[in-house]
């Protein structure tokens, strides 16, 4: 069990404030979603989190130790993260680029109990037939899967997702969702995902963090987060939600306001939900 | 439904038997196999040349000079001059230079993240012939052509790298356009050097930009050795982050690898190891961006079997164009030209068969 706390994180492009004053505690491993509208900080919190970028002020702590006190080796022990997608120039196997995963526990050398490791990741994600395949040649799904192959050889206790099923069609999307809810329950590790599709944040997720302007405006289970209000305020769009079997579903119907990124200016006084 | 679960479970065997056909051990003992064509290269090379020597007489008078057998002495003057002091040195920096360009074209391209980039990219070679230039037109001014060379094509890769660094960080766009304007700046200036120049410095200029070994010493060769050796080391250390790398700045973040200080080590070496074989024997193409692509072929993309096999690949394909250059015709043919015939169309071919599983 892995705890990721994020305390008052600020983070900027010169004046430009993409995370502001930020905090967030999640105490035990769970399904975490992070929504909300293009240029909410989403991305740039999960990169936040991993180290990929560095915050003005605040702390992060994964596993109650503090992020930026860790070597970046350290830190690819103890979180993974899967990009959107991901291009190679030199054309790699789908075994060599699990094996990257395996890199940060073992530097330039390898041994046959990584490579083990590996075949049981591939097994694991049902990936084996495709071992000796070229990355490139495989479709977005079969590509999505095997970055969260890798990542889940890296062995951490949290894995983040930026987006990764923005490219997939509804088939893919429900079978990434699934791999994920399987690594929370089976492997008790803390997943944080980046996610557009508000009906899969709900149907997944353990807890939901919506975001605007950089700041989380709604944090809690779906039923809590994904309300008509919640929406209207935070997208700008007027919808209606309709619980099936204790979830939340979101039918979007009309456009009231503009669109978040317009209205980023007239800021944000209201939100501090 | 057992059918299918069958024909799995058969998959599964076969992948994990190809796996161990093509494992690390498979992969070392390519290695090997270079290694002795690299070895056997250079010692059927040591016969050869425009004065005929026996083979005999040629290792009597390598192992007379080791110490090992005989005495020097005893070996006539004109063979021990040929063998031991041309042919030799020769030989020796064919393999040191050819290794230095491939494993740092090996190193650059994976740096770089472009199969077409090699280590000349950052203006290495422009600025080294500029110093060389120099050293040629004004010799009172600038004493050593070699350390002038060395200067400043150093020099072309800082002003290249401080160039493209903005915020803390280097894109390699930016890079490239770096070492294309510094390229450009130098190239520009080695041709008013060469306006300027008398007519026998001119000629000389032209010599030395077209690359040859018929200079070489034993000074260069213990000048050369340990340099290219150590970094050599060092960049093959570096290869399992250049694996990473090579996935992009963000993803080499998130597997542990700090992509801006092991792009500055990497790039730091890879220049140091280019401008010393470009300062001792002038600009030779090809080796450093073909090599690279012929281990891949056969190595697969694994960085940490890429610059090895690139480097000695690289020494056989140097010593078989300079033996080339020195026994074609009577008089020496400059082994840039000869690189770059044989080269070209080796790069032709595997574009046109290759290009699709190796360029993507």
């Amino acid at each position: 069990m892995v705890t990721v706390n994020v305390n008052n994180v600020t983070f900027g492009y010169n004046s430009t404030k993409i995370l502001q004053d930020v905090s967030v505690d999640i105490d035990k491993s769970s399904f975490v979603s992070i929504v909300g509208p293009n240029g909410a900080g989403k991305s740039t919190l999960l990169k936040c989190v991993n180290k990929i970028l560095k915050p003005e002020s605040g702390d992060i702590l994964v596993d109650k130790n503090n992020i930026h006190k860790m070597k970046r080796m350290e830190v690819a022990r103890n979180v993974a993260y899967v990009p959107q997608s991901s291009n190679r120039v030199f054309p790699t196997t789908v075994f060599e680029t699990v094996m990257m995963g395996r890199r940060p526990h073992l530097g330039w050398f390898s041994n046959e109990a990584d490579k083990e490791k590996v075949w049981q990741v591939l097994e694991e994600m049902g990936l084996n037939d495709l071992a000796l395949r070229n990355f490139d040649e495989l479709s977005g799904g079969q590509q999505q899967k095997i970055l969260i192959a890798r990542a889940l050889a890296q062995e951490t206790g949290v894995i983040l997702l930026d987006e990764p099923t923005s490219n997939l069609d509804i088939w893919h999307q429900l079978d990434v969702m699934e791999n994920v809810r399987g690594l929370v329950k089976n492997r008790n590790v803390t997943a944080l995902m980046v996610v557009h599709d508000l009906n899969m944040a709900s149907k997944y997720s353990d807890l939901i963090l919506m975001m605007k302007n950089g700041k989380i405006v709604s944090a809690g289970d779906p039923v809590s987060v994904l309300t008509c209000d919640n929406i209207e305020r935070v997208y700008g769009v007027e919808a209606h939600v309709h619980t099936h079997a204790g979830i939340p579903y979101v039918m979007p119907l009309k456009q009231v306001g503009l669109a978040a990124d317009a209205c980023m200016m007239q800021a944000t006084d209201g939100f501090e939900a | 439904m057992f059918e299918v679960f069958r024909k799995g479970i058969r998959l599964k065997d076969e992948c994990e038997t190809n796996i161990e056909t093509f494992s690390d051990m498979r992969k070392y003992g390519i290695l090997f196999i270079f290694f002795l064509i690299l070895f056997f290269a250079a010692a059927i090379a040591m016969i050869m040349g425009a004065y005929e020597i026996s083979f005999t007489d040629v290792y009597a008078t390598i192992l007379a000079n080791l110490g090992l057998y005989g005495d020097v002495s005893t070996v006539s003057k004109l063979h021990n001059t040929i063998i031991w002091n041309i042919r030799l040195p020769r030989i020796l920096l064919s393999i040191t230079v050819g290794a230095a360009l491939a494993s740092s074209g090996a190193v650059f391209q994976g740096c770089f993240r472009n199969p077409l980039v090699e280590p000349y990219i950052l203006g290495v070679s422009s600025g080294a012939a500029f110093g060389a230039a120099l050293g040629i037109v004004y010799p009172s001014v600038f004493s050593s052509v070699q350390i002038s060379a060395f200067i400043f094509g150093s020099l072309a890769v800082l002003a290249a790298y401080t160039l493209a660094r903005t915020r803390g960080q280097t894109p390699i766009v930016t890079l490239i356009l770096g070492g294309v304007i510094i390229g450009s700046i130098f190239s520009a200036l080695v041709s008013l050097l060469k306006y300027m120049a008398n007519d026998s410095a001119l000629r000389e200029i032209v010599f030395w930009l077209m690359g040859g070994f018929d200079y070489a010493t034993w000074q260069d060769v213990f000048v050369t050795v340990p340099i290219v050796f150590v970094s050599f080391l060092i960049m093959w250390m570096y290869s399992w982050k250049l694996n990473i790398l090579s996935m992009g700045d963000e993803e080499a973040k998130a597997l542990g690898v700090n992509p801006e200080k092991s792009k500055l080590v990497i790039i730091t070496i890879a220049t140091l190891v280019t401008a010393v074989a470009v300062s001792t024997v002038g600009i030779i193409a090809w080796v450093g961006l073909m090599m690279p692509h012929a281990a891949r072929m056969i190595l697969g993309p694994d960085n940490r079997f890429v610059i090895p096999s690139a480097a000695m690949l690289g020494s056989i394909y140097l010593i078989v164009c300079d033996t080339m250059a020195r026994t074609l015709t009577t008089s020496e043919i400059p082994v840039g030209i000869i690189t770059s015939i044989v080269g070209a169309p080796y790069l032709c071919y595997l574009l046109r068969n290759k290009g699709r599983s190796l360029l993507g």
